[in-house]
């Protein structure tokens, strides 16, 4: 029977890897089409991939991938050594399940315990968590916990330290899987598990302290032999980068947010006990059609009802409980935050943040579940078996066969690798093959003996879909299938995203080209092989007619071109190199290339700049007089003058009722209640109301107890308590504005009527909340004097330095008022850009503020005065867009004549079949059935060149369910007949305001001559000769990171000056680097130069302040590759001793056996 | 004594019974399972359920839930199954302790 663990993995793969293809999709890539270019990513601490970044965790990929480039160097094709490792995965976690059940249930008979291996191998939560989810580091993951959770629990059993060497050697072998977080916790959380029960249960005091030395040699073990990734990753959480992704990709509202969603999603207990993921068995896949029926379900919860007998009956069994326990505990972690108790594991998740990897418990925790399910499994349908005596047999054979035909069938059929498109009705294979151009054009371009990236056009989000003859989906490819760094996707990298999102919504315009130099891309690649409506990016067509507009301007040119790549070559006046040392600095915050190089008059910038972020920019420590500042909020405020006339009654019927005031006995139950009816945090935008709701009612007790006359002591302290409630809920505003732009309009006019209560009360707490309001970019500091229609934008510039500025504002917006720090200004209009005189300005923050007048003279794109819709005559209206995306406004008044909504739908020429850019519905209010208000806004796309506004029916699904469960639902439309009138769409008018400093940026040449190599990713050699005083910034294009440092050697033997390299424009210098890829690090002598001017340039890329003259030999280094030597040299030595100590235990044993 | 104990237990569950349809009422079903957790707790220790009793009711109201699930009563189901869990995590919480204080029991016996 045991045979079948090797046997069937056999059949597997066979099936699916037979037809010759590669698989590939989601997030994991394709990284079996060229493995040997992801172990030279994964080499060092520092990628070059994309605009480069640091490599971290996943360095503890690298081993995993360089002994599979060995297989792939020998001539054994991509997908058989995909196939060889799908086996393997496979064997080895049935193997290790196979002996973790025969150790804690010897007596059970083999035939039984091969069911606990097909359960591990075919439950529907690894169906879908693992196998179709398809993450390398998932399965390796898969592969690993039962292995390493068999062996230490031998080791408890045994008492023998060897094997927390072996447990060590086992996690250094898969440290693939260990490129996760969460798995690093998980595994430790099963070793903590196994450690404590033991502990727990056993009475020897000897055996409970082997326990926790185990434990710890465990530990220290894993360390030792795993230090080369750790150091990577402890480096990654002390680095810049790390503080960076903190503050602009992590919130722990966002991840309460996304775990309560995914909880409700996915964590409900009738479906966790069924290990089923919602989505994918309610997705209506051709495989989950066969497994959401009633009697599958049925036959379901027979398995995991014969798991709860088992507990119950054998509970008296230590290895039924140390499973049970685990298994019933490892449920309710997979349920997430739902109830019951979801509140202990909220807690938990917000107090440590180290537990918000668990953002989606149900994927993660199913591990542990049917880890520990497996073996319950079998031995319950064993001893079912039993108790049914005649019919063991048949339990038995049927159990068997339902886990290995039905729970088995999408991995027979090989639909576990297929996704479904639900509205083309069809199933596509996770089975790629990749076009032969690819090989050819990475060769063509390995060929150019330069440093450089390339820009891909048309250029989309993380994912990508191709249409090549065995089409891909999954996360963008280019990083994988080019061996040069490439910007091709956008990514949640702190700057990378930043920079790309300016970039990308440009791919149809000149501006575009502003980017090419910033980025060093010598060439551009126009791909038509990607379905760019799926993607929502795009058409190539467009794009190509873009290229040819530049081909014929000359900023490009044709170069080469094979199958469906294109690749255009950059002008060399468009191209900067990696590394160059310029005198051309500008201080700026503003990120948009375009933007910032425009308005200055520089036009397309033929010599290299080097622009500062603004906050590096003292008063004290300048490189540079001209500056830029573009505002960091913008924002419309709570224009108070409407309702400065609201009498204090109006005020206090807008706001919540206080019966019973402090001091009263009965307000303790008050304070009680509002405690208990408080939403969850997790639903912010609730938890926010209510508290602003409660907040206010806090302003009204004050109001009344000063109004009578109630005890200076009782006041001071609910005015205390206003402050301290306000103090705690004001953070939730930042993350909420983070996330929603603004806050909801009933949370700003109850800000708004509570200000005014208390100002007019006379409270302390109207200067707090005012301050609090200001500080948060609700109210403007300055007071603008507006009548009460007046809306206005308030712009805030952060001067970093004081001095004469002029305001520069780039598009037209009409006759509007402008204000500056509450003062009126005037601006004068010279070609279609508005500026204002020289201005002084303190350093500090300034107040831009102009009116938003709602109703724009004449500038509708489309004005229709009366319209007559229903379901068989709707609206149809197409429009062409401009070259970059913009925002629109639609607004009209309706009324129903017959039906309760209709659709409002904009479909842009690149929109997937129902999937519009913008898809909303109007439908008729309950309480009112004359003309009413509406209006919606929208932004296009990048690369959208056509939209098409329709006003149709709402499609509703129509569901029934079958007797034996399956629902099927047809869509239908819903009967409407409605008139419209004043229907208008606008375009949405956002001018760019840039504050400029009064000085002009010098354009002399750098007399300074420098030439540079890179070693390795890590490492960048430059010979600079600087001869005058100027300030100059070295700028490396590598992404920022204070890891990189700036190094001055003495030797000058590294460099030779036979060969003339021309960098760029011929003002790099004439020395080629000789020295050798890894001869730097030999260097001992090194001085650190401009320790503290290390600044972020470029928007990402990194800088350093070089201002005296001299002869320099720098080494630009990324520092944390000084412990991946050091961290990969202690692994191996670990590695091998821990080997060779085994060995010899093993050889030992033998030799005494004998 | 024990019929004082007995008696406050019973106005306990009645008043805690009252609190619990109040809590219905008001849609705050996730304090029910604190609630239970809370009084089941004490009958345990009062009442000296064992390991079995809780476990009997847990298998026995997830049956209910799983009948419930399988003729498309979800909500209902959903509630029934999560309490059934508070059981489970009790019962095998109270089987592990079982365990312990029988390992201890038997090296006891081992010791004399």
């Amino acid at each position: 029977m045991s045979k079948l663990i090797f046997l069937i993995p056999v059949l597997l793969t066979l099936i699916w890897f037979s037809p010759g293809y590669l698989m590939g999709a989601g997030e994991s890539g394709l990284p079996f089409y060229n493995l040997n270019w992801q172990q030279e990513a994964t080499k060092f601490a520092w990628k070059i991939s994309m605009l480069g970044n640091t490599n971290g965790i996943t360095t503890a990929s690298f081993p995993t991938y360089w002994f599979l480039s060995r297989l792939q160097l020998i001539g054994i094709p991509g997908y058989l050594i995909q196939a060889f490792v799908f086996w393997m995965l496979f064997t080895i976690s049935g193997l290790s399940v196979y002996l973790l059940t025969k150790e804690l249930f010897p007596s059970l008979r083999p035939s039984f315990t091969v069911l606990a291996v097909l359960y591990y191998w075919f439950n529907p939560a690894s169906l879908v968590n693992i196998w179709s989810r398809f993450l390398n580091n998932y399965m390796v993951f898969y592969a690993l916990l039962p292995t390493a959770f068999f062996l230490y629990l031998k080791g408890i059993k045994a008492k023998n330290y060897k094997f927390a060497l072996l447990v060590g050697l086992i996690t250094a072998s898969f440290s693939y899987a260990l490129t996760s977080v969460p798995f690093i916790i998980l595994l430790w959380f099963a070793f903590s598990y196994i450690t404590l029960f033991y502990i727990l249960v056993d009475q020897a005091r000897i055996n409970r302290f082997f326990y926790l030395k185990y434990f710890v040699l465990t530990l220290i073990f894993f360390t030792l032999v795993n230090f080369w990734w750790l150091s990577q990753f402890f480096n990654f959480i002390f680095s810049s980068a790390y503080v960076d992704s903190m503050a602009n990709f992590f919130s722990s509202e966002g991840n309460l947010g996304t775990l309560t969603a995914l909880s409700q999603r996915l964590g409900s207990l009738t479906n966790v006990s069924l290990l089923m993921h919602d989505t994918y068995f309610t997705s209506k896949s051709s495989w989950s059609k066969i497994l959401i029926n009633t009697p599958v379900i049925m036959l379901n919860f027979l398995v995991t009802l014969g798991i709860f007998w088992v507990i119950l009956k054998y509970r008296h069994k230590k290895e039924i409980i140390f499973l049970g326990f685990l298994f019933i505990f490892s449920l309710l972690l997979m349920k997430g935050n739902n109830p019951p108790f979801g509140e202990v594991f909220q807690y938990f998740f917000a107090k440590f943040l180290f537990l918000q990897v668990f953002r989606n418990p149900f994927e993660k925790f199913s591990f542990i579940v049917f880890l520990a399910a497996a073996p319950l499994f079998a031995f319950a349908i064993e001893k079912i078996g039993q108790q049914l005596n005649l019919f063991s047999k048949f339990v038995y054979i049927f159990f068997s066969l339902w886990v290995l035909l039905v729970w088995g069938y999408p991995f027979w059929t090989g639909l576990v690798f297929a996704r479904s498109d639900i509205e083309a009705d069809r199933t596509i294979s996770y089975q790629v093959s990749v076009p032969e151009y690819y090989e050819s054009i990475n060769r063509w371009l390995k060929k150019i003996q330069e440093h450089f990236r390339f820009l891909v056009l048309p250029l989309g989000g993380e994912g990508m879909t191709y249409t090549w003859g065995k089409s891909y989906s999954g996360i963008e490819l280019s990083s994988s299938l080019f061996e040069i760094p490439n910007v091709s996707f956008n990514t949640s990298i702190p700057y990378y995203q930043q920079l790309v999102t300016n970039l990308s919504k440009y791919q149809l315009s000149d501006n575009l080209l502003y980017f090419l130099p910033f980025i060093n891309s010598k060439y551009v690649i126009l791909r038509e092989d990607i379905d760019f409506k799926q993607r929502r990016v795009s058409n190539p067509q467009s794009v190509q007619k873009k290229l040819n507009e530049w081909v014929s301007e000359k900023f490009i040119t044709e170069s080469f071109q094979d199958g469906k790549l294109k690749v255009y070559k950059v002008d060399d006046k468009l191209f900067w190199p990696f590394v160059y040392v310029t005198p051309e600095i500008l201080y700026s915050n503003e990120t948009d290339f375009y933007k910032l190089i425009a308005p200055t008059h520089l036009e397309l910038p033929n010599d290299p700049l080097a622009i500062i972020n603004s906050r590096n920019l003292t008063e004290q420590k300048t490189v540079s007089n001209k500056l830029v500042i573009k505002p960091n909020m913008v924002y419309s405020p709570i224009n108070l003058s409407g309702i400065n006339n609201y009498s204090n009654e109006d005020l206090l019927v807008r706001l919540f009722h206080a019966k019973y005031l402090p001091g009263d006995i009965r307000y303790l139950g008050v304070r009680i209640k509002e405690e208990f009816e408080s939403p969850s945090k997790s639903d912010l935008s609730a938890w926010i109301e209510y508290r602003v709701a409660i907040l206010g009612k806090r302003a009204v007790e004050i109001y009344k107890l000063r109004n009578n006359n109630a005890g200076i002591n009782l006041i001071n302290d609910t005015e205390l308590l206003y402050k301290e409630q306000l103090e705690t809920i004001a953070p939730s505003f930042i993350e909420y504005i983070k996330t929603y732009n603004t806050l909801s309009t009933f949370t700003m006019e109850t800000l708004q009527y509570q200000l005014l209560l208390l100002k007019n009360t006379g409270s302390n707490s109207s200067k707090n909340l005012k301050d609090k309001l200001e500080e948060l970019n609700i109210l403007p500091r300055y007071s603008i004097t507006g009548t009460e229609n007046d809306l206005f934008v308030v712009n805030n510039l952060e001067v970093p330095k004081s001095g004469e500025f002029y305001l520069n504002v780039s598009s037209s917006l009409g006759n509007r008022e402008w204000y500056l720090d509450g003062k009126r200004i005037k601006l004068v209009e010279k070609d279609d850009v508005l500026y204002s005189d020289k201005i002084y300005l303190s350093k500090g923050l300034h107040e831009v503020a102009y009116t938003s007048v709602s109703s724009e003279p004449s500038t509708a794109l489309v004005s229709e005065n009366q319209l007559s819709l229903n379901e068989k005559s709707g609206y149809f209206k197409e429009w062409v867009l401009p070259d970059i995306p913009r925002t629109y406004k639609i607004e009209f008044e309706f009324k129903f004549r017959l039906g309760q909504e209709f659709a409002i739908k904009a479909f842009q020429d690149i929109d997937y079949l129902d999937k519009p850019v913008y898809q909303t519905y109007v439908a008729k209010k309950s309480y009112f059935h004359d003309w009413s208000y509406w209006q919606g806004q929208f932004n296009t796309s990048s690369g959208a060149t056509k939209i098409e506004l329709q006003i149709t029916p709402l499609e509703r699904n129509n569901c029934s369910r079958v007797w034996w469960g399956r629902q099927d639902c047809k869509k239908g439309t819903l009967e409407y007949e409605v008139d419209l009138r004043n229907v208008r769409i606008t375009q949405v008018q956002q001018p760019d305001i840039l504050l400029i400093s009064n000085s002009e940026l010098s354009l002399s040449q750098s007399k300074t001559i420098w030439n540079w190599a890179r070693i390795n990713p890590s490492m960048y050699i430059v010979k600079i000769s600087k001869t005058s005083n100027v300030p100059e910034i070295l700028v490396l294009s590598e992404l920022f990171n204070s890891g990189w440092k700036v190094y001055k050697v003495q030797q000058n033997d590294m460099w030779e000056n036979t060969s003339l390299r021309k960098d760029w424009n011929g003002l790099a210098g004439e020395y080629r680097y000789t020295g050798s890829t890894y001869y730097p690090f030999t260097i001992l002598n090194r001085e650190e130069v401009s320790k503290n001017d290390h600044y972020l340039v470029n928007t990402y890329a990194n800088g350093w302040l070089i201002d005296k003259p001299d002869d320099y030999n720098i080494i630009l280094e990324f520092i944390p590759q000084r412990m991946l030597y050091v961290g990969g040299f202690i692994s191996i030595l670990s590695f091998v001793a821990g080997s060779i100590y085994l060995l010899r235990s093993i050889y030992l044993l033998k030799r005494i056996n004998k | 004594m024990k019929g004082l104990i007995k008696f406050v237990t019973s106005v306990l569950i009645l008043l805690s019974s009252f609190g619990l349809v109040v809590l219905w009422i008001f849609k705050l079903e996730t304090y029910f399972y604190w609630w239970l957790l809370i009084v089941w707790t004490y009958m345990i220790l009062n009442l000296k359920l064992s390991s079995y009793h809780t476990l009997i009711v847990a298998i026995s109201v997830f049956v209910i839930g799983t009948v419930l699930a399988t003729v498309r009563l979800l909500n209902i189901a959903e509630f029934i199954i999560r309490t059934s869990f508070v059981f489970w995590i009790m019962g095998v919480t109270q089987a592990l302790i079982e365990l312990k204080k029988r390992e201890q029991s038997v090296k006891a016996d081992e010791a004399t």
